[in-house]
C-alpha cells in the first residue's frame, strides 16, 4: 500500500439508478450524433506563496470530464469533446440544429442535469418544442441573443 | 428554464447559458441574483421570478430586435444602471 494514494480507478460517477434513467431518457430517442463540449480549467490562475497551486480548479475538471465520459458511455451518439477553460466552472455545451446552443454553468445536478439530457435529446432530434410561428421569428430577430438562466438544481 | 432551453434550440441566434446558481456564484454576485430562477439577456434586461413562456418568448424577440414591444415583467437590472443603449 502506498499512502497517499486513491483508488487505482476514479469512482464512477453514476451508479445504477443513475445509468438506468440517462438510458430511458436517451436510448432509442436520439437521431444525429450530439457533440457535449466540455470546457474545464484545469489549474488555478494563480500561485500564491503558502497557497495550494490547485484551488479545486482540477478536482471539478475531472469530475466534469468523467460525467461527460460516463454520459457517452451509455448513449453513443454523445461525443464528447474537452477543452481549456481559462476561469470559471465546468461549462457544458451543446449546440442546436438551427445555429443556437445551450451551455451549463456548473456540474448539472438533478433537475439540471435532467435538464441537459433533454437538451442533448432536443438537440440530436431537431425536436426543439416550439411552434412554427415561434420559430420563424426567433429565426428571423436581426441581432444575436446572449441569454442566462439562473437555477438550482432543485 | 425548459421553455428558455427550448428557444435557444429553436433560434439560430440565441446562446443560452444555464448557470446552476451555486457553482456560478461569482455571475450571481456580478448580477445581484436574489432568487430562481432569474433570466438575463444581454446583460441587461432581466425577468425575475417564474415567468409565462409567453412573456419569455417576448423577452428574447424585444432583445433580438428592440423594435417589438418590451412585456411588463421584464425589469432593469440595479447593476445594469447606466448601461443600456
Amino acid at each position: 500500500m502506498q499512502l497517499g494514494r486513491g483508488p487505482a480507478g476514479p469512482v464512477p460517477f453514476f451508479d445504477d439508478v443513475d445509468r438506468a434513467y440517462v438510458v430511458a431518457q436517451l436510448e432509442g430517442a436520439m437521431d444525429a450524433p450530439v457533440d457535449l463540449e466540455v470546457s474545464v480549467r484545469r489549474t488555478s490562475r494563480l500561485l500564491l506563496p503558502g497557497a495550494p497551486a490547485d484551488d479545486g480548479g482540477s478536482d471539478d475538471a475531472r469530475q466534469a470530464q468523467q460525467l461527460a465520459e460516463e454520459l457517452a458511455a451509455l448513449e453513443p451518439r454523445i461525443r464528447v469533446v474537452v477543452s481549456e477553460a481559462t476561469e470559471g466552472p465546468p461549462r457544458f455545451s451543446v449546440d442546436s440544429r438551427a445555429g443556437g446552443g445551450v451551455t451549463f454553468v456548473g456540474q448539472p445536478r438533478a433537475n439540471l442535469f435532467r435538464a441537459l439530457l433533454e437538451t442533448i435529446r432536443r438537440a440530436s432530434n431537431g425536436d426543439h418544442g416550439m411552434d412554427a410561428d415561434q420559430v420563424r421569428h426567433l429565426s428571423h430577430l436581426p441581432r444575436p441573443v446572449h441569454a442566462r438562466v439562473f437555477a438550482t438544481p432543485t | 428554464m425548459g421553455a428558455t432551453i427550448r428557444m435557444a434550440l429553436a433560434s439560430p441566434v440565441v446562446q443560452l447559458d444555464v448557470v446552476d446558481g451555486i457553482a456560478g456564484m461569482e455571475l450571481v454576485r456580478e448580477w445581484g441574483v436574489s432568487g430562481v430562477p432569474t433570466v438575463i439577456v444581454d446583460d441587461r434586461l432581466s425577468v425575475e421570478g417564474p415567468a409565462r413562456e409567453e412573456t419569455l418568448f417576448e423577452f428574447f424577440l424585444h432583445a433580438g430586435d428592440p423594435t417589438n414591444p418590451l412585456p411588463a415583467a421584464v425589469s432593469v437590472p440595479f447593476s445594469s444602471c447606466g448601461r443600456l443603449d
